[in-house]
């Protein structure tokens, strides 16, 4: 997958975005600069969140804190939120996202195609509610009847017994029969609505447009086209594509697929470790999601797991122990530490399961972790994370932090070795980065002229 | 040094005292290098992008050993214009620290200078230790090798072929070409370097500059006794037969880098390689400058090995001995 060409009309502080990707480039690195607040991080989470979220009902909550910034200005039907073309390998596939309101059916209603009430985008969530009210009534009607069976006058019991039963009989009768009754309602209800459902996907699919959340409908809806591509396609082509997009960024960042209490925890004093927990179900629920710092260790500490259990696997196999694979992550990340460093799987004295990661020097001294730089760390987190991604869009935030110039200049080149069949776009200050590239390379989102006043 | 105007020294003063100023350059090798001039102002990817052309500095850069990228200590690449520019602004910056005078992150026992040999000679300065590029040459170079007792004396180095863009057209990078993912050509034929060197060849003759200079690159490539440099329509004839009849790959490669040491080879290299015709290939300046970057993969490559005889690799080598 490639991302030749990003167009954002008006996100946040995104105006007039037009940023083209060129495949001709053999190096797939794209550093993207602007000033600060220029827009760099927003424009990659739009990007990421779209492609990620969109075909997938567990990520819709993300999509759609997302989406709740989003304003249609009044007297508008739509807002184009973005538009990217992408390279799937074989063809260019251009993809349109919408957030629209109730008069982009407008068209539906005066052509009469429609002449049911009040069609809406929330219909299909009307549709889901009634359902499930539907759904509830056998079990009303039968726990009813059931009570009502159970209610027996017998000769034993006295005029008051008596008249109170025959009371909770009537009672009963009278809400069976309102059941019954509001189960035909109901019905007819679903009749109707099921219908505007029916007539709002068809309007969709005649209009090429895939209907993204169609059941979070207090939300924007959110709509999606592929020029040439039929609805019944998008889906799964989006789905395919939401594998191929991922975004790392570091975990102090304001993301904007998080709900609005939990980014004012940013802020807010004494609650900064409250963001860190707040971003453990992003971290969960979305598998193209890579925070650097803590999460480094995470993810070296996992590397040699999987190596641990690869080596274990061959010996099942093969009947031969070698441990080529430990010894090969070990290798990899000696190369990645500057000189006389050593990183070790840290066991657990009681089971000896890896827990985490030690660092020693060359002889085995013991180093502390203050011994071992931020940069050296988020460098053998990035190594460990890119080398799992193949083929795909990678979207990195604030790459370069951490890294003194030469490290700056050196990130280019080891994501080409470590994840050669990736394109890169890098939200990036440095200069230094750049370097590594050629100024067709580099893209920007300028600063807008203002009208002279 | 030639007559120098007010306003040349001027510039030149304003030139040093940006480098001295620089603080990227505090305490690391700092390698004066032939190329525009950077347009003072912060060093950001949105000024990196208005270049109209990738800097001369990045192909070196480029080609920075890997066991060398990761130390914090990688030599900075400045260009200063011109060869004379070049030259004119190493001697000034080693004037300006010769009497404390005023702050400076530069340290001049890490300056260093790299220039094109060209056929023009282009003289130094008169307390330097070499009087010209071309002393300079004899003394760094035997032959087609670097001169590796001789290295570390160097602060000035000139290139041991006519240019740099000579260094992208050597036999050992026909394997990048033809693994290039964009088809490239040259004169409409698939790109072999072979026949860019016949056309060269064939060209020699009709190369005024290298009539004019006839006896400087006959000393150059002297020790290829087979080449006749009594005349321009000699060395064109000698060169022709020498090269269609070599047999073997040394007796070939030694014609090669002969001739690549003499002939200029930069409108072979700027108009004549482009990317096969295509709507979805790049425009010709963007395929060169991404192409040199990969050159420059390939001599930080070649970095690696211990016993390599390339010009560049050995040039790192040298200036790693100042760190």
């Amino acid at each position: 997958m490639h991302l030749l060409r990003v167009q954002v009309p008006e996100f946040r502080a995104l105006k007039n975005v037009d940023i083209k990707f060129e495949k001709d480039l053999i190096r797939k690195v794209f550093p993207l600069g602007s000033q600060n607040g220029g827009g760099k991080s927003t424009l990659l989470q739009l990007i990421f969140v779209l492609l990620h979220c969109s075909s997938h009902p567990d990520r819709l909550p993300f999509l759609n804190n997302l989406l709740a910034q989003v304003s249609i200005p009044e007297g508008e039907s739509h807002k184009v939120l973005a538009k990217m073309d992408i390279w799937d390998g074989e063809k260019i596939v251009q993809i349109e996202f919408l957030c629209c309101n109730d008069t982009f059916l407008e068209p539906l209603k005066s052509n009469g195609t429609a002449t049911i009430g009040d069609i809406s985008f929330s219909s299909p969530f009307r549709e889901q509610s009634i359902k499930q009210k539907l759904g509830e009534i056998p079990t009303t009607i039968s726990r009813l009847t059931q009570e009502m069976n159970n209610l027996k006058v017998t000769n034993e019991m006295t005029e008051v017994q008596k008249t109170d039963i025959l009371k909770k009989k009537t009672d009963l009768e009278d809400k069976l029969k309102q059941s019954n009754e509001g189960s035909e309602k109901i019905k007819q209800e679903h009749t109707v609505v099921h219908s505007m459902v029916e007539n709002l996907m068809e309007f969709l699919r005649i209009e090429k447009l895939h209907y993204i959340n169609p059941l979070n409908a207090e939300k924007k809806p959110l709509l999606c086209r592929i020029i040439d591509m039929e609805v019944s396609e998008t889906a799964a082509f989006l789905r395919k594509l939401a594998d191929k997009i991922f975004l790392a960024a570091p975990s102090t960042q304001v993301y904007l697929f998080l709900s609005p209490d939990n980014r004012k925890l940013l802020f807010k004093a004494g609650t900064v470790d409250n963001y860190g927990t707040a971003l453990k179900e992003p971290k969960t629920k979305l598998p193209g999601f890579f925070t650097y710092d803590l999460t480094s260790t995470e993810v070296i500490t996992k590397s040699f797991i999987v190596a641990r259990d690869q080596d274990f696997s061959e010996r099942v196999n093969t009947g031969r122990y070698s441990g080529d694979h430990y010894q090969q992550v070990l290798n990899e990340m000696k190369q990645l530490l500057a000189t006389g460093k050593k990183i070790l799987p840290q066991l657990n004295p009681k089971d000896n399961m890896v827990e985490g990661v030690r660092f020693t020097t060359e002889d085995g001294t013991e180093l502390y972790p203050e011994d071992l730089s931020h940069g050296e760390l988020k460098r053998l987190g990035i190594c460990v994370w890119s080398r799992k991604i193949e083929n795909a869009i990678v979207l990195m935030d604030e790459v370069e932090n951490a890294f003194h110039p030469d490290w700056q200049y050196q990130i280019v080149l080891d994501l080409m070795e470590w994840g050669p069949t990736n394109q890169y776009i890098l939200a990036t200050h440095s200069y230094e980065l750049c370097q590594a590239l050629t100024p067709a390379h580099v893209k920007e989102l300028e600063p807008k002229l203002l009208p002279v006043r | 040094m030639s007559f120098q105007t007010k306003e040349y020294v001027q510039l030149i003063e304003q030139q040093c005292q940006a480098i001295m100023m620089s603080r990227r350059i505090n305490d690391k090798i700092v390698v004066l290098c032939e190329g525009d001039i950077p347009v003072p102002g912060r060093r950001s990817p949105s000024a990196y992008r208005r270049l109209e052309v990738m800097p001369d500095a990045n192909f070196y850069t480029a080609c920075i050993p890997p066991w060398w990228r990761n130390t914090g200590t990688t030599p900075k690449f400045i260009p200063c214009g011109s060869r004379g520019y070049v030259l004119d602004t190493y001697f000034k910056l080693l004037e300006l620290h010769r009497v404390p005078n005023g702050d400076s992150y530069l340290n001049p026992k890490k300056l260093f200078a790299i220039v094109d040999l060209d056929l023009q000679v282009q003289s130094t300065h008169e307390d330097y230790l070499f009087p010209d590029t071309e002393a300079i040459f004899k003394s760094l170079y035997q032959g087609a090798k670097v001169n590796q007792q001789e290295a570390s004396q160097h602060r000035i180095w000139v290139t041991g072929l006519i240019y740099k863009e000579a260094y992208f057209l050597i036999p050992e990078l026909q394997p990048i070409f033809d693994d290039y993912p964009i088809p490239l050509t040259f004169n409409n034929q698939p790109l072999q370097l072979e026949n860019i060197y016949l056309a060269l060849g064939k060209d020699v003759d009709s190369d005024a500059n290298l009539g004019e200079n006839l006896t400087t690159a006959g000393n150059r490539i002297s020790y290829c006794a087979e080449l006749d440099c009594s005349s321009i329509d000699q060395l064109k004839s000698s060169w022709l037969t020498q090269f269609q009849s070599a047999t073997d790959k040394e007796q070939k490669d030694k014609l090669i880098y002969a001739l690549l040491m003499i002939k200029p080879v930069k409108k072979y290299w700027e108009e004549q390689i482009h990317p096969e015709p295509n709507p979805f290939n790049p425009p010709l300046k963007r395929l060169q400058e991404e192409l040199t970057l990969e050159i420059g993969s390939f001599y930080s490559k070649e970095g690696e090995k211990l016993e390599t005889e390339h010009h560049i690799p050995i040039f790192f080598k040298t200036l790693h001995q100042f760190v």
